[in-house]
């Protein structure tokens, strides 16, 4: 994963229970109402990273996930603007509890970045606080959340285990290792479904399960990438697939020369694993232990040579196993 | 024929004529006529009296049951190693339909109260872990008054390397009888009693308990819902199963894991994030469904995609359970108690 996207993959990691990752803000009572979520903010408008919700209190944190190390000095003083009701608008988020809504806008980061990150706070004069996400720890800084439970939370570091999950793996500023990387299986699982062809704009629905997170401009930078990537994939492996880019009046197309699928079962993993080579898996050398050989053929020659107690007839039709 | 005559011609089994059932899953899209047809041959199926119950004229025929839906029952009396490899055949060449593949301790508790007379055990970690001596294989099979104790014995000493393929037990009930009955991780069942419905019975709760595992994780998958303003809403979350022995070489695992190879037949290129972790944007080629990998040495992060089967989940598990840790678990308490003896 780039390091640019572990911060809002943190945040949903960290309202995500059942994992190996911690769900701190699980614990506290929050879970994730939106990612990627427009909303009023003073006199504009600004596009919140992630909503979390506590609906028991009633507390909105508003968290914006920095891939990078500067502070937007404009669209930290619109943080500092949001209104919790127009929040609960715009990610629909359902209200259980009667009584007063709460707003804290919390900046995530990487830990690298966690100093830059607070001048630039101070220089846009807001206070808010930030977590900074490291590969085993997530710190606290800045100002304290206003949440008891959650300045308690985050009192000491909190120990990860390496990268969170990868919810969003790519975003449209990924680069294009990260988008074959993702594209190739949407292309290897169209070929075991026997499809013929696909258009670049199903491939990018097929391959980037997050793709509704974007508004349309973002959306159709990343199906220009996912048909690169297949453009990509086509060049390197041309006994497998073709690209087709596209026209005035016709979507890019991938055609699927190879049918994997048509060939006999031990060719069939054959293929797949050449599909596998072409798209850059190296190839590993055997794994065989001379030992276990020596064993088997031990074994082997054993069995060949009968059953010493003569015992070995079954008496009953077969049975259930393997 | 009927449901009824079904019943009948079952009625009595003998030790040349045995009950065997299997039990497939399948995605019919509503429609099982067609796809019994398909894969089983327009010519062969006869319809009945009961419009889920199909008659196959192969060499020895078979029933096909589908009422439940999902899980199809697939009943005959013809010899297990005549009817085997056809219905392999065919689960192959579709992917609409696949096995059960049962958990562990699910083989471990069939019927409430049923002795155990035969077990094997089967465990092989080639090409998932290598150590100084190779890999690690057991193989064990007991029967009559060794069974019971040898279930216990390979759990208590074997831990990681304790994984049940197959059961045999015997059971009664005031309404039925007795039963002998054999069953296997991948959905086979081998019966001799006094009711063949004691033995429908008993498939039925095995499945039971299977279908509740496989549709927990399917409610547990992942789901960007859009919203209305703009953005969109997360829902599920991944699968992460917790091993009880490290990987010692988390490359080779890949290597091996994602080489579209059987068991597992998961094809995907391992990209190395670090020393010991990895990523991989997997493709499951037993039904052609996307998934997406993290692997650390002591655990491993399956994101299962909204409208994914959850039957690819539970055979990454069993066959986890046969080829390198019989005693994997599941971090989500509620998913975990699925492939538990103790769910119900």
């Amino acid at each position: 994963m780039e390091p640019r996207l572990i911060p809002v993959n943190a945040v949903i990691a960290l309202c995500t229970p059942g994992d190996v990752y911690p769900a701190t803000l699980a614990a506290a009572g929050y879970r994730v109402t939106g990612v990627e979520v427009p909303s009023p903010a003073g006199e504009g408008t600004v596009v919140i990273d992630a909503v979390l919700f506590n609906a028991v209190h009633n507390d909105v944190l508003a968290a914006e996930a920095k891939s990078g190390a500067n502070v937007d000095e404009a669209q930290a003083k619109k943080y500092g603007a949001l209104a919790a009701d127009d929040v609960v608008r715009a990610s629909s988020i359902n209200v259980v509890e009667k009584g007063p809504r709460s707003l804290q806008p919390v900046y995530v980061c990487l830990a690298e970045h966690v100093e830059r990150v607070l001048r630039g706070l101070g220089k846009a004069e807001v206070a808010f606080p930030v977590l900074a996400v490291g590969i085993d720890q997530v710190t606290h800084h800045g100002a304290a959340f206003g949440d008891s439970t959650l300045d308690l939370a985050f009192h000491e570091p909190v120990s990860v285990p390496g990268f969170p999950p990868r919810f969003i793996p790519v975003d449209p500023e990924s680069s294009d290792e990260e988008f074959d990387r993702t594209v190739m299986p949407a292309l290897v699982r169209m070929l075991s479904r026997e499809r013929e062809q696909i258009s670049g704009a199903a491939l990018a629905e097929e391959g980037i399960q997050h793709l509704v997170l974007y508004g349309k401009r973002a959306r159709n930078q990343i199906i220009s990438k996912v048909e690169a990537a297949a453009r990509r994939a086509a060049e390197r492996d041309p006994a497998t697939f073709e690209y087709n880019g596209r026209t005035a009046n016709r979507d890019a197309i991938v055609r699927f020369v190879r049918a994997p699928e048509a060939t006999a079962r031990q060719g069939r993993t054959q293929v797949y694993q050449a599909i596998a080579r072409a798209a850059g898996k190296p190839v590993r050398r055997s794994t065989s232990s001379d030992q276990m050989a020596l064993f088997d053929e031990l074994i082997d020659e054993l069995d060949e040579a009968g059953d010493a107690d003569g015992d070995g007839a079954d008496d009953g039709e077969e049975e259930a196993g393997e | 024929m009927n449901r009824a005559q079904l019943g009948d011609e079952f009625a009595v089994s003998t030790p040349r004529s045995r009950w065997k059932t299997f039990v497939l899953e399948a995605h019919d899209n509503g429609d099982a006529d067609s796809l019994i047809a398909e894969a089983f041959g327009r010519a062969n199926v006869s319809t009945t009296d009961d419009v889920h119950l199909h008659r196959i004229a192969f060499d020895e025929p078979i029933y096909v049951d589908s009422l439940d839906g999902r899980f199809w029952s697939v009943h005959t009396k013809a010899p297990t190693s005549a009817v085997a490899p056809q219905l392999k055949s065919i689960v192959e060449s579709w992917r609409e339909l696949d096995w059960m593949w049962l958990p562990s301790d699910h083989l471990r508790d069939i019927w409430p109260g049923a002795r155990p007379f035969g077990v094997t055990a089967d465990f092989n970690d080639r090409g998932l872990a290598r150590s100084t001596k190779g890999r690690s294989d057991l193989t064990v099979k007991a029967r009559g008054e060794l069974a019971e104790p040898a279930i216990e014995f390979l759990a208590n000493q074997f831990g990681s390397a304790a994984a049940v393929s197959s059961v045999g037990l015997e059971a009664t009930s005031e309404d039925w009888g007795s039963i002998a009955e054999a069953v296997s991780r991948d959905g086979r069942f081998v019966a001799h009693g006094e009711d063949f419905g004691f033995h429908q019975a008993i498939v039925q709760r095995v499945i039971g308990r299977y279908r509740r595992f496989v549709e927990s994780v399917e409610r547990a998958a992942l789901r960007w819902v859009a919203l209305p303003e703009g953005g969109a809403r997360l829902e599920g979350a991944p699968i992460v199963l917790r091993f009880g022995r490290r990987i010692p070489d988390v490359e080779l695992f890949v290597d091996h894991l994602f080489s579209a190879r059987e068991p597992f037949r998961l094809w995907g290129i391992p990209q190395m994030t670090g020393e010991d972790t990895a990523q991989i944007e997997a493709v499951d080629l037993h039904v052609g469904q996307q998934l997406r990998f993290d692997v650390a040495p002591g655990w491993m992060r399956v994101y299962l995609f909204d409208g994914g089967c959850g039957n690819s989940i539970a055979r990454l598990v069993s066959n986890l359970q046969h080829h390198f840790d019989g005693t994997v678990a599941i971090v989500d308490e509620g998913l975990d108690a699925g492939i538990r003896q103790t769910a119900s």
